[in-house]
């Protein structure tokens, strides 16, 4: 009994990390301009198409590939923020930033079809498994987690301790102020948009790890749902209620598939995405600013 | 005959408290101004009047009737009708739209034809006079155009009563008056009670019957136009003087 | 009262449109294909017009409608049930999943609404599969129940009636109280409440309205290809799609999901020729530029260069 808690706990946790990361873009960018960003998912396949063809090219680890992922997606995100999300900002239609994202998404994941094909890929990175004898992991998950840790503490020093991370904060609690206060907000959107497209980027090649033959132009789908019940659980408009976010869930997706299991005729793996949907709705409705979010 | 009866309301929102135990009364056929320094919670009153927010304490009571946990539209129904500080018309729908609307879901709800509601519109834009721009979208008229809509569209729900929260501002002297002019006729003419939360003292004072002030969300005084006039306690907290008030009121 | 003249005038715009469709689908097998393809893209863009153009609600999971009308459709089939009287059925039962997904839904607000729509969209696929519902991920084949009875031009005449049905049943929203309330809470939802509108009976009735026809279109879709399964019958393409004629012809009128779910199958058609695999990519783009710069569509684009088309474009 202790032994699958432990699994559970750290495989959650392990796993829910990453999840967190993968999805501290969309919470950032909700904050700083209240806007969903539709894209994200398909942010996501990029990144990990990115890992992908560093490994196959280059011949570099996920791990590695993480710097070329983020400057990727940065550059990425100034680009989709410039030539689309700026002109929709002000537009008396909240749903033109809506609808728009999710064209580009899919947009998007017909341009990655059309260019490497439906195919599925994997990226099989291995490097040993550390045993217990009661537990054993991945020794890849391990570095996975312990670079989501430096990525998050990465974020942190920036939101923090830089100048532009004040700024993005700064208008995350108040563009009006935030603008009365000298600081340029447009640039600041920008580069938010452009950071958050990055953290999806780096969270898609990281992810990779766990899907060692999952990569495919439509796999956003599959965390599409995810991302949104991480971001909502977890708070909007707050980065760190991304992490919050994914810890619930991935601790939810070791828990919940044991439980399920005791029902007979269900498939516990599919049938947990769907409860992860219920909760999305529960929280939607009851506290929708989520764990971490501003109370009104 | 009290019409409306606010009852000790209490409205915090977070750490604020927007209305301390507020307690007034409105009777039948009565014009009441309301008036105070910007912050002082009139809106919020006038929120939780029309069910826009639901008060922490109190009760509203509308011709005997605790109406506190009725939804907004129902409260419409029952003959309370509001206009908006920042004019709020339907932006895309043109003028006449925007009159059916309040028709067709006020007093009348479901007893009124499409076609009798278009010609009930006619009659009260003809009233308020702007008849040039019925078929116009709301959103190209002019500030005065658009206060005038604010109430055309409150007149469509045909209210016992009426709150008008700053219907003046940002008008010149003659449109002033001219809605002033407007007000009286509506209320002599259709019978309606009328609630004014106005800032323009010589309007306000000229038409009301009694005026009530906040400040801070609490009613410091409540009384006839002459009688607040002379009011110290309005004085001070208007100047922020005690000594300031006192000379003025010895005037 | 208008005159004879005048309404004439108002619905031969439609009429010619659908007089062209039927003619087209008797030419040959292949333009029946296209037509089928346009009518049923505008059968649902059409539904979607409902609650997105009047009611300002932006439904991303407006493809799960179709689902279900599909496998509702696939379960009476099996049990010997006629499959006209199934897609029917199927249209009922997806309005009622409307209502119950609506009376939870319609309270959440713009992005919320959104994210949460378009979430329900793998959240029924998942449960679908996951619970081992109606065949799970394998689904039902329909083939030993349906083989002989297909007729394409049945396929197409119903959804052609669907959408005849649908346009009527705009107009008659558009000129009611209900439309005037739709429209209202779609520009203004807080000053519509104190105007006396119930917004959320509107919305929960729009919804319910918008369910209907993707449900039969379902059933159609199920009786076309066969084999109702989650991957087959619950596309979010079919979301975008929608919303992008809906978007294209214009938001919010009677003919503009017409006109855009012709437009946008013409357009498809051509790209499929010269550009194959790049639709989707080129329709993202197309949506954003619609946003940008026509934000009222194909005819709010004509009424503003053509003001004599004006009575025409309803």
């Amino acid at each position: 009994m202790f032994e699958l808690v432990f699994q559970v706990l750290v495989y959650g946790v392990i796993i829910g990390a990453v999840y967190g990361l993968a999805t501290m873009g969309l919470n950032l960018i909700w904050g700083v301009m209240r806007v969903v960003n539709f894209t994200h998912a398909e942010l996501l396949t990029l990144g990990a198409y990115t890992a992908y063809w560093a490994w196959v090219l280059i011949g570099l680890n996920p791990i590695a590939s993480i710097p070329l992922s983020a400057l990727l997606g940065f550059v990425i995100g100034i680009f989709i923020f410039y030539i689309i999300i700026y002109r929709l900002l002000f537009s008396p239609d909240i749903h033109s930033t809506l609808v728009a994202t999710f064209a580009l998404g899919v947009a998007l994941a017909e341009l990655m079809k059309v260019l490497w094909t439906a195919d599925y890929r994997g990226v099989p990175w291995a490097l040993g498994v550390i045993k217990f004898s009661w537990f054993s992991i991945p020794i890849t998950y391990v570095f996975t987690f312990i670079s989501c840790i430096l990525i998050i503490i990465i974020v942190y020093f920036i939101l923090y301790r830089t100048y532009f991370g004040k700024s993005i904060r700064a208008v995350i609690w108040d563009s009006g102020a935030a603008a009365i206060c000298g600081v340029n907000v447009k640039a600041t959107l920008a580069l938010g948009f452009a950071l958050g497209s990055a953290l999806a980027f780096i969270g898609g090649s990281l992810i990779v790890i766990y899907l060692p033959t999952g990569i495919n132009p439509y796999m956003g789908h599959l965390y599409l749902l995810r991302c949104f019940v991480i971001a909502v659980v977890g708070g909007l408009g707050n980065p760190w209620g991304a992490l919050a976010g994914g810890l619930v869930l991935g601790l939810l997706e070791q828990v919940s598939p044991i439980v399920l299991g005791y029902i007979p005729g269900v498939e516990p793996l599919s049938l947990t995405p769907f409860l992860s949907f219920l909760i999305l709705i529960i929280v939607l409705l009851i506290m929708p600013e989520g764990i971490l979010g501003r109370r009104r | 005959m009290v019409l409306l009866k606010v009852e000790n309301i209490v409205k915090r929102f977070g750490g604020i408290t927007a209305l301390k135990d507020v307690s007034l009364d409105i009777y039948e056929n009565e014009i009441l101004g309301l008036i105070g320094p910007n912050g002082s919670g009139k809106t919020t009153l006038v929120n939780v009047v029309t069910g826009v927010y639901t008060p922490d304490s109190g009760r509203i009571i509308y011709r005997g009737r605790d109406i506190t946990r009725t939804p907004p539209h129902l409260r419409c129904r029952m003959g309370i009708a509001r206009t908006y500080q920042v004019t709020r018309p339907f932006n895309n729908l043109t003028v006449l739209e925007n009159v059916m609307v309040s028709i067709l879901n006020g007093r009348r709800c479901g007893k009124i034809s499409v076609e009798e509601a278009k010609e009930l519109a006619e009659n009260i834009i003809e009233t308020i006079g702007l008849s040039k721009f019925k078929e116009s979208p709301s959103k190209s008229l002019n500030a005065q155009g658009r206060k005038r809509l604010e109430i055309a569209r409150a007149l469509g729900a045909e209210p016992e009563l009426m709150l008008l929260d700053e219907c003046l501002a940002g008008l010149t002297p003659s449109e002033i008056s001219e809605m002033l002019n407007t007000i009286r006729r509506i209320k002599s003419e259709r019978k309606i009670t009328i609630l004014m939360i106005e800032h323009l003292m010589h309007a306000v004072m000229n038409i009301s019957d009694r005026i009530a002030v906040l400040h801070e969300g609490v009613k410091i005084a409540e009384g006839k136009p002459e009688d607040i006039a002379g009011n110290i306690k309005v004085a001070e907290v208007y100047f922020g003087d005690r000594e300031l008030a006192l000379k003025f009121v010895k005037r | 009262m208008e005159d004879v003249g005048d309404a004439v005038k108002k619905y031969s715009g439609l009429i010619l449109i659908y007089l062209l469709l039927i003619l087209l689908s008797l030419i040959s097998t292949a333009y029946l294909e296209i037509v089928y393809y346009v009518l049923f893209l505008m059968v649902i863009s059409q539904s979607l017009n409902i609650i997105m153009g009047f009611g300002g609600l932006y439904n991303f999971g407006h493809a799960v409608f179709i689902g279900i009308g599909a496998y509702v459709f696939a379960l009476l089939v099996v049990q010997g049930l006629n499959p006209y009287i199934s897609m029917i059925a199927g249209g009922i039962v997806s309005s009622a999943v409307a209502f119950l997904i609506g009376i939870v839904v319609l309270r959440l607000r713009g992005p919320f609404f959104a994210i949460c729509t378009l979430s329900t969209v793998p959240a029924v696929k998942y449960l679908i599969i996951g619970g081992k519902i109606a065949g799970g991920a394998a689904g039902i084949t329909l083939f030993r129940y349906l083989g002989e009875a297909y007729n394409p031009y049945m396929l197409t005449y119903i959804l052609l009636i669907s959408s005849v049905a649908i346009t009527i049943l705009t107009l008659k929203v558009s000129a009611s109280p209900l439309g005037y309330s739709l429209k209202a809470l779609r520009e203004d939802h807080d000053v519509a409440e104190t105007s006396g509108v119930d917004t959320t009976r509107c919305k929960i009735i729009a919804f319910i309205i918008s369910a209907l026809f993707p449900g039969v279109a379902g059933g159609v879709l199920a009786f076309k290809i066969f084999w109702v399964m989650p991957e087959t019958v619950i596309d979010l393409t079919w979301s975008i799609e929608a919303i992008l004629i809906v978007l294209l012809g214009g938001s919010g009128t009677t003919i503009g999901p017409i006109i855009g779910a012709v437009v946008y199958e013409v357009l498809k058609d051509l790209l499929m020729r010269y550009f194959p695999g790049l639709q989707l990519l080129i329709f993202g783009l197309l949506v954003v530029a619609i946003i940008s710069v026509a934000p009222e569509g194909i005819v709010g684009l004509l009424k503003n260069r053509f003001k004599r088309l004006r009575s025409f474009l309803i």
